[in-house]
């Protein structure tokens, strides 16, 4: 993931991407929050406009849209050690979607979170997608996760880290809660896990 | 409430018990005043020598505080030169733990001569207050730079990703992400400082013993030393203790204040 967002050359090959990588063109999301706790939810959120100038009236308006688009409105003066560990990671969310970005990496990013929480920011993670469509590259080492949410499924195998299947998800959308019990869902999270069974060679 | 209450009565029962039983033990082993003079002979001497010792006083915490001023601008400086330059830093760390471990009362001669020479030259008076505040910073500045370096090299690693992820310049993430970070590092430091400045301040003034209109309160301590005025001298001591808490108490709370709303020091506090 950090070779994809050009913070770490590859080792040997290359890596291509078909956007343009501008910055801000991509939004990073880690499996921390990774805040700065000394600014405010707003202010957070704004880094990538601050850090390129001023944000002026526009940039804040932005602002303002993504945290009411994670479900924040009314704690933009909040400071990070005031919110619980969902909140942190939606104010993570909105200051990588805040750009409007063309690509969107997540590395693990509900990893540290309770279940609730986590399937929570399953559904609103779909709806942002569903809004501006941008390509998102999602990492994760839930099988559920991963089926409930792609539309493709690159399986990996650890030391060396090789893609060792690539598997489209015919489970239609929209994905809602009833779509866990639904026989497609149950039918493509056992060949997930299979092929991921195979990977790490457990099978 | 009833804690804060309690944050006060308790140490000044301390101090006065401590009072008492001092003033019991002059009285009842007759010591001579010149040796340990009773807490009321203090007490006299800080009502009759109060105005005159303030005077020096005002000295002391001149040289002070500017030493304080200088030691977080050129500390400050020094600390950010370092952070942006890994050579720099290696370069010139060493140098400046030299300058720290060499004891203070060594350097102050060398620097009372320069001091001397130099405004000799220049053809205007001689100022050893110069001497002073150069001795007092030399003590005041390390705390800060070694606090704000590390807090300047401690900068969250996927923050620092991310800010170049954005494309950030050199001087935007120090601006943006190492300084805040280093705040409260910064912030320990200069209150390590305001300490160690009062302690440079006396200390040198001890060794360049500046008589004449500048006179600071070490110089009077010396001198009600050689007249064995020992209340005169404790008197001296009290101010200057006083000073110094005052100063710890000024720079607490400048630092609580600027940590307040973030800082899990601060702003943890009510919940420990």
């Amino acid at each position: 993931m950090r070779i994809v967002a050009g913070l770490t050359p590859p080792s040997s090959g290359s890596c291509s991407v078909a956007l343009d990588l501008a910055p801000g063109r991509i939004g990073f999301v880690f499996q921390d929050p990774t805040l700065m706790p000394w600014s405010t939810v707003t202010n957070n959120v704004l880094l990538p406009f601050r850090i390129a100038g001023h944000p002026g009236a526009e940039a804040r308006e932005r602002a303002v849209a993504a945290i009411e688009a994670v479900g924040l409105a009314g704690f933009q003066a909040a400071y990070p050690r005031e919110l619980s560990g969902g909140m942190r990671m939606r104010v993570s969310i909105a200051r990588a979607l805040v750009t409007d970005p063309d690509l969107l990496l997540l590395d693990e990013p509900f990893a540290a979170l309770d279940e609730i929480t986590r399937l929570a920011l399953n559904d609103d993670l779909l709806r942002l997608w569903e809004e501006k469509r941008p390509t998102i590259l999602f990492v994760t080492h839930s099988v559920f996760e991963s089926v409930y949410l792609s539309t493709r499924i690159a399986v990996m195998s650890a030391r060396p880290g090789r893609i060792c299947a690539d598997l489209p998800v015919a489970v239609p959308r929209p994905r809602q809660r009833v779509t866990r019990s639904s026989p497609e869902y149950v039918a493509m999270c056992d060949m997930v896990s299979a092929a991921l069974g195979k990977a790490m060679g457990t099978s | 409430m009833n804690r804060l209450w309690l944050r006060l009565v308790a140490p000044i029962t301390v101090g006065l018990l401590f009072i008492g039983l001092w003033a019991l033990v002059v009285w009842f082993f007759a010591i001579k005043p010149y040796v340990l003079p009773s807490p009321a002979a203090v007490a006299q001497s800080l009502w009759n020598d109060g105005w005159s010792l303030l005077g020096s006083l005002w000295f002391t915490l001149e040289v002070t505080l500017l030493a304080l001023a200088a030691a977080v601008l050129i500390g400050g400086l020094i600390a950010v030169l370092f952070s942006l330059s890994r050579l720099v830093e290696i370069s010139f760390f060493p140098y400046v733990v030299i300058l720290q471990v060499t004891p203070l009362i060594a350097i102050a001669p060398l620097l009372i001569i320069w001091v001397h020479v130099l405004s000799a030259a220049a053809g205007t008076a001689d100022r050893p207050i110069i001497a002073l505040l150069v001795c007092a910073w030399i003590v005041a500045f390390f705390p800060i730079v070694a606090n704000t370096t590390v807090g300047l090299n401690s900068a969250d690693r996927n923050l620092v990703a991310l800010f170049r992820l954005y494309g950030a310049s050199r001087w935007r993430t120090l601006w943006l992400l190492r300084m805040p970070t280093a705040l409260p590092y910064f912030l320990t430091g200069v209150r390590i400082s305001g300490g160690l400045a009062l302690i440079g301040a006396v200390a040198s003034e001890f060794v360049a013993g500046t008589g004449g209109a500048e006179t600071g309160l070490a110089y009077r301590i010396l001198e009600a030393q050689y007249r064995l005025l020992t209340a005169r001298l404790f008197a001296a001591l009290i101010l200057l203790s006083l000073t110094g808490v005052i100063i710890y108490l000024v720079l607490d709370g400048l630092s609580r204040l600027m940590l307040r709303r973030w800082h899990e020091s601060v702003a943890g506090e009510e919940e420990r």
